[in-house]
């Protein structure tokens, strides 16, 4: 240990003076400054050139041992600080894997790899570990150095931090962009434009403003480039920061006390507008950094604009913004077509991985990783057109709760970038409104009344009462805490719900109870109906039919025990939902119907009394024959929305039950056998697997015992078993094509709760169950294929419902 | 995931600590054993642990550290290394949370290359398992990598354990992790 550390130090100073008796403050400087990253000012100056070769000063140390009293006990002095961690990494420095700034061991004298000496950030152009191009930029070095910068982009936004993403950027480090900003406007020059713009009119700010530079145009579009690579990483931490949704896989917050630099050009979009003007030429290359700052523009511009949006004329703002967007993600795909992408290469000294391992600390850290520039520009052009469908899209087109829910549900399913994801919830609730434009109370009244039997006007001034009024603001906060779910990671769903949503609703399901409770008691509401209750509990189920599909989707059900767990389960939740959504519908659309009918007599009645009174009993004859028939309705597209959401859940519990008896079938011929393990039981696994649901009274929480009795076929027999599972994916193939030929072309699609995607997903499932279980049908009577067979689970096709495969 | 219907060993499990020719399983001593149980664990896993990570688990619970011993082999060939760890309270009040619940946790698994496929990997898990549920523990966890279908079929298949979150990147070669968990 103390030959590792000696021999690290030793490449830190070379000083020909090791040699002379140096004193005790000396001694513990010369120690601690070889293993304290943070402490940069020492750090760098015994920083080793790239042609240092290690020197043994064993000798020394051994020397400084000896000196030791028990006056003087210590190396290092307590002013030094020297803690635990840098007692841990000195102890490490050199290891092959927990030294995080890899510097082989002592001992190893012969390897083909160069040392990779940890660097501090450089502090300008010229530094004493490196000196950055500055005058000998080339026009493909600017394009290759373009590209890189599109590269860290890219990390950035998947989750690296920093210093893995812009500060391997040497030029976007604060000392070099201040330098260069230093160069290309020296002070006298910029004092004379200020003194041109006060005094001339015709230099105020326009949208054609650009700037005068002091420099060649390949210098300033490195200053550009690295400059935008610093404006963008500041926007979007802003932004994913203030939105507070992220976790550690999507992104880091740490700087690692680097800081990210302030320019003096405030309307940073100036410098893209310059950047842009200052080749003249077409050339291949000069068009293609055309593309790279047309884009980074366009991504800079749309991300701060949506991060600040306003109430006042919100929808022509979001508009404006979906043409920017739409522009950038078109230069992206007009720059993937450049040929001059593939030979491309930015000097070796702009990029430096290693540039933040001293400041990270003395643990290891993660790989640094990129991806090939054409794979970061495919990523970042997903990134971006995000903002457009999921962002711009939902503020433009979600105009009640029930169609914001779907949407949202949407980009959940999609896994959309952490980007895109905090700014939905940045406009999700502002200055008091939804998406900044509508009454949350509004939208939940009017979603309560989407599925909730009519009102009669004279009934409707209960709904002033303190009561019902309290309730609906009671409702605005859980209810957004729905839609803010779908904003997290998916992987971060069920833990959000079982520690905070359901606790949640089982209080708002009691709350909802009294109030029904109390209508009711005032004779507001029949006891057949209550709308609060009613209402809570279907949002609690909706929440407990997420907890368990979002489960498949991560593939957290591994065992055909466990997956059976969660169809049954799954049926259960998705039977109680469809029961419940299907009544209220049902005693709403009779209600409806009712009132036509009511307002289809008195139109008569009215028309009938227009005659004279001669007509009296003539009239009187009309108005006993009128016929109680309801005028035609003609269904709204709410209506329509409704009604394919109810098919949709009837297929998703339909395709539970054909699920449920595949794996019964191959459980009944031998296939499947029962599962014993000496330390836990089927049952325990049961009851942990929801052990969520175990706080909510409604809907009451299933036991084990349930499920063996739902479950068990043994009273069925196998051809019987076969056929009924055979009947249910068929059912559900018609049920999927059906919803594809007449329901899905009758909604918006942005509004459907299934997309056309997911229903072909669906019906290959069907399809592909029924072969299966047609094999199994043929092949059950050979005894040595049904000991051979092997069952695969595939979700590879819907991630929710499984093809289940037999091999 | 594949339910391969030809091994028997995936549906039941022996009932007692099944003895392997030519092993013997011992506990873990001391220091002296750290620089074993460190080669065998930092050779195959992907994760580097420091000097002071293994310290903390075999200092704090040295019997839940167990060695496989060869009769051929001078040194230990594999060891599973645990800890336990008493859920919602503090580490410095672990040991004042006398009704808290007890959550065992194994930490490290290794077997050398040579000893694979002989059972040794699931004899030790066997016994640490046996080990934590005589320690009153309600439920034992790990994580294991998602690419790391061997692991996985140790634990879930052959003895329940359950798949209880997905960890995206959670390690440093960035690549996603199961938290597996046993419930007793």
């Amino acid at each position: 240990m103390m030959e590792q550390l000696i021999s690290v130090t030793a490449i830190m100073n070379q000083d020909d003076d090791l040699r002379h008796r140096p004193s005790d403050k000396e001694k513990a400087s010369f120690f601690v400054a070889s293993s304290l990253p943070s402490s940069h000012h020492l750090f760098e100056d015994l920083i080793p050139s790239a042609k240092s070769s290690l020197i043994d000063v064993t000798h020394f140390f051994q020397q400084c041992a000896q000196q030791l009293t028990p006056e003087h006990a210590f190396l290092c002095h307590e002013e030094i600080h020297f803690n635990l961690y840098d007692a841990m990494a000195a102890s490490q420095l050199g290891h092959e894997k927990m030294d995080c700034c890899q510097v082989p061991p002592y001992r190893v004298t012969t390897t083909e790899e160069p040392y990779v000496f940890p660097r501090p950030p450089p502090t300008g152009l010229s530094s004493a570990f490196t000196t950055l191009l500055w005058d000998e930029w080339t026009e493909t070095q600017v394009l290759g150095f373009a590209v890189q910068i599109l590269v860290r982009l890219q990390a950035l936004c998947t989750g690296a931090s920093v210093g893995e993403s812009t500060f391997t950027c040497l030029y976007a480090h604060a000392p070099v962009l201040q330098e260069m900003e230093e160069r290309l406007f020296p002070l006298e020059l910029s004092l004379s434009e200020q003194w041109n713009v006060t005094n001339d009119a015709s230099q105020v700010d326009t949208d054609d403003k650009t700037l005068s530079y002091h420099g060649t145009p390949e210098q300033f579009m490195i200053y550009a480039l690295s400059l935008s690579l610093s404006e963008i990483t500041k926007v979007f931490r802003s932004i994913v920061h203030n939105a507070d949704i992220y976790e550690e896989e999507d992104y880091v917050a740490q700087t690692y006390q680097i800081p990210l630099y302030t320019s003096r050009h405030q309307d940073f979009v100036t410098v893209f507008r310059t950047a842009m003007n200052v080749f003249h030429e077409l050339s291949e290359v000069q068009a293609a950094l055309g593309l790279i700052l047309s884009f980074l523009m366009g991504f800079y511009s749309s991300m701060a604009q949506l991060a600040k949006l306003s109430t006042n004329g919100i929808l022509d703002q979001v508009q404006g913004i979906q043409t920017i967007v739409v522009k950038a993600v078109d230069a992206l795909d007009l720059l993937l077509e450049q040929p001059s992408l593939v030979s491309v290469s930015a000097p070796s000294t702009a990029f430096d991985p290693y540039v933040y391992r001293p400041r990270v600390g003395n643990t290891p850290v993660r790989q640094v990783r990129t991806v090939e520039p054409r794979q970061a520009i495919e990523v970042l052009r997903e990134i971006t057109h995000e903002m457009d469908w999921s962002v711009c899209q939902l503020l433009l087109k979600a105009n009640s709760l029930g169609r914001l829910r779907r949407m949202l549900q949407h980009v959940s399913r999609k896994d959309v970038n952490i980007l895109s994801r905090s700014l939905i919830v940045l406009n999700l609730y502002f200055d008091d409104l939804i998406l900044g434009q509508f009454s949350m109370a509004q939208w939940i009244w009017e979603d309560l009344l989407e599925w909730t039997t009519v009102l009669e006007d004279s009934n409707l001034h209960f709904l002033q009462t303190e009561h019902c009024h309290s309730f609906l603001q009671r409702l605005a906060k859980p209810i957004y805490d729905t839609l803010k779910l779908q904003t997290l990671n998916r992987n971060r769903h069920r833990a959000f719900m079982d520690v905070i949503m359901f606790p949640e609703w089982v209080s708002l399901q009691m709350e909802a109870q009294a109030l029904d409770g109390y209508l009711c008691s005032e004779g507001h509401l029949q006891s057949s109906t209550p709308i609060f209750t009613q209402y809570t509990l279907v949002a609690t189920l909706r929440l407990m039919v997420q907890y368990i599909t979002v489960g498949f989707e991560l593939d957290l059900y591994c065992s055909h025990d466990d997956i059976g767990f969660a169809y049954w389960y799954l049926d259960f939740l998705l039977s109680g939902l469809l029961t419940h959504l299907s009544a209220m519908k049902q005693n709403k659309d009779m209600a409806n119907m009712e009132q036509r009918v009511k307002e289809s007599k008195t139109l008569t009645l009215n028309g009938s009394n227009k005659g004279n009174q001669r007509n009296k009993k003539k009239n009187q004859r009309q108005k006993n024959n009128a016929p109680e028939v309801a005028p035609s309705y003609r269904p709204t597209p709410q209506d329509l929305e409704t009604d394919f959401e109810l098919s949709v859940l009837a297929l998703k519990r339909n395709l539970c039950r054909g699920s449920l008896r595949f794996l019964a079938a191959l459980q009944q011929a031998g296939i499947l056998k029962e599962r014993k393990h000496i330390f836990t039981s089927k049952e325990r696994v049961f009851q942990e697997r929801f052990r969520a649901f175990a706080g909510i009274r409604q809907p009451p929480p299933l036991v084990y015992k349930q499920y063996a009795q739902g479950s068990d076929f043994s009273t069925v027999t196998t051809e019987e078993l076969q056929q009924s599972t055979s009947e249910w994916f068929l059912s559900c193939r018609r049920a999927v094509e059906h919803l594809q030929s007449t329901a899905l072309p009758s909604v918006d699609v942005d509004y459907a709760p299934i997309r056309e995607t997911e229903l072909n997903s669906l019906l290959k499932v069907c399809i592909g169950n029924n072969v299966y279980l047609m094999k199994l049908r043929q092949a059950i009577q050979d005894p040595k294929w049904v000991s051979s067979v092997r069952v695969e689970f595939e979700t590879k096709t819907h991630d929710q419902f499984c093809t289940i495969k037999l091999s | 995931m594949t339910n391969n219907n030809n091994n028997n060993t995936i549906q039941t499990n022996t009932e007692d600590d099944a003895e392997i020719p030519g092993i013997r399983f011992v506990d873990y001593k001391d220091e002296s054993q750290l620089e074993y149980v460190m080669s065998l664990v930092g050779r195959d896993l992907s994760e580097p642990y420091s000097i002071f990570t293994y310290r903390y688990f075999l200092h704090r619970f040295p019997e839940l550290c167990i060695l496989a011993v060869a009769d051929d082999s001078p040194e230990p060939i594999a060891c599973v290394v645990g800890k336990i760890d008493i859920e919602g309270v503090d580490e410095t009040e672990q040991e004042q949370a006398e009704n808290a619940e007890k959550t065992g946790y194994i930490g490290m698994l290794a077997v050398q290359e040579a000893y694979r496929r002989k059972g040794i990997g699931q004899a030790l898990v066997h016994r640490i398992l046996q080990r934590m549920k005589n320690m009153e523990c309600r439920s034992v966890t790990l994580e294991t990598e998602v690419t790391n279908t061997t692991a996985q079929k140790l634990y879930q298949d052959r003895f329940g354990f359950i798949r209880e979150e997905l960890l995206v990147r959670y390690y440093l070669n960035w690549n996603d992790a199961y938290r597996l968990r046993l419930w007793f």
